[in-house]
């Protein structure tokens, strides 16, 4: 696992429009360029933030790189995401 | 040499600006705004000439390829904050001239006092930086040097070395030349938790800011640093690491208690406390 590649890719990602609109058009070219893992890579590509969330990627980024590149509704991802990350209390995320 | 006038507390909440606009009738919002005018009234009467700025970076400008613990910027100017959160948040520019030379003899005697600070001739400064120097000196007037501490990407250096570099810090201040009267502002956090279990609308442990916020109004360093270990700040909230910031300039106050403070509790989001230290009054 990669947590510092995770961390690299969500912040690349939600720094500016184009890059939020490479991801969401080709997100596995996007997440190639980062040799991340078959699980990273699968949960990036589902956005799968719980999934993202347990396996330590940071949460601040987690939250923005999520919200950027979100194709539904912001507004109940945002009221959705604490309770959804719960479970998995507060996992490490030192890289 | 230059005298130490005043120090200031403040939070960096990205969402207040909208707050402040969105829903004024909040009785905490009214408090805020208030406080802040006081506290941008009270800068202004201590006609500093020089306004040191320690704050934190949200992995916007520094990131785990190369983190620094402490950095002081030395780049001619200092603007902010990041195209992304101006897009997507309204927040509102700050560009300052930045004092180099105040910035070069900060590096160097931090240096000789045992502070390893890193330094930087290349940077933006985020929402933690921009916020407040907009809340405080919207005029833009005031040369600044931005100081960044890490309070994002663990480990972080102990709640003592927030101290002690702030300690330091306040023997550097008076011994700079060229510079008369100078202010130190901080921003920080209380309970804060972000991309965690928490929900963003509301403090993530009012008890912990109700109790944090006594402790620097008496000064007690000795509990506020036993208290204020990693692992006790984030079980808090993944962002209260933040309050490591008022650690720092409590230790610019060679631990001595504020002037004046203030907690308010808005209803949509986190504590938004302030301290003042007006040391013009030979108050510490």
């Amino acid at each position: 696992v990669s947590r510092y590649g995770v961390d690299k890719l969500m912040r690349h990602v939600a720094q500016d429009p184009n890059t939020i609109r490479e991801f969401k058009d080709h997100p596995e070219e996007v997440i190639r360029a980062f040799e991340l893992s078959e699980a990273e890579t699968r949960a990036l590509r589902d956005l799968d933030y719980v999934a993202l969330y347990a396996s330590g990627a940071h949460p601040q980024l987690l939250l923005r790189f999520i919200m950027s590149v979100w194709p539904g509704d912001r507004r109940a991802l945002y009221a959705a995401y604490p309770s959804s990350v719960a479970p998995h209390g507060r996992p490490d995320y030192s890289t | 040499v230059a005298q130490l006038v005043g120090i200031f507390g403040i939070t960096h909440n990205p969402f207040l600006p909208g707050l402040i606009q969105s829903d004024p009738e909040d009785p905490a919002i009214v408090n805020i705004v208030r406080d802040y005018g006081r506290m941008r009234e009270r800068l202004r009467t201590l006609r500093p000439d020089l306004l040191i700025m320690v704050a934190s970076d949200h992995l916007n400008e520094w990131f785990n390829d190369n983190m620094p613990a402490f950095l002081v910027g030395k780049a001619a100017s200092a603007n902010g904050p990041y195209p992304h959160e101006e897009r997507e948040r309204g927040l509102a520019r700050y560009r300052a001239r930045v004092d180099v030379p105040a910035a070069r003899s900060i590096l160097q005697q931090g240096l000789a006092l045992g502070v390893d600070f890193s330094f930087s001739d290349e940077f933006l400064m985020d929402h933690a930086f921009t916020v407040p120097l907009n809340f405080l000196r919207p005029e833009m007037d005031l040369p600044i040097v931005p100081i960044w501490t890490n309070v994002m990407a663990p480990p972080l250096p102990p709640a003592e070395r927030f101290y002690a570099v702030g300690r330091a810090l306040r023997s550097i201040v008076e011994r700079l030349d060229r510079v008369e009267r100078v202010a130190v502002l901080t921003s920080g956090h209380l309970a804060l938790d972000v991309g965690g279990p928490m929900p963003h609308t509301d403090s993530a442990d009012r008890a912990f800011d109700t109790r944090m916020m006594a402790l620097i109004r008496k000064g007690e360093v000795a509990t506020i640093l036993r208290e204020a270990s990693y692992d006790r700040l984030s079980a808090v909230g993944n962002a209260t690491p933040g309050f490591l910031n008022y650690v720092l300039i409590l230790g610019v106050a060679n631990g001595a208690p504020p002037t004046e403070t203030g907690l308010h509790f808005p209803r949509a989001t986190a504590a938004a406390p302030f301290m003042i230290w007006d040391l013009t009054g030979g108050a510490a």
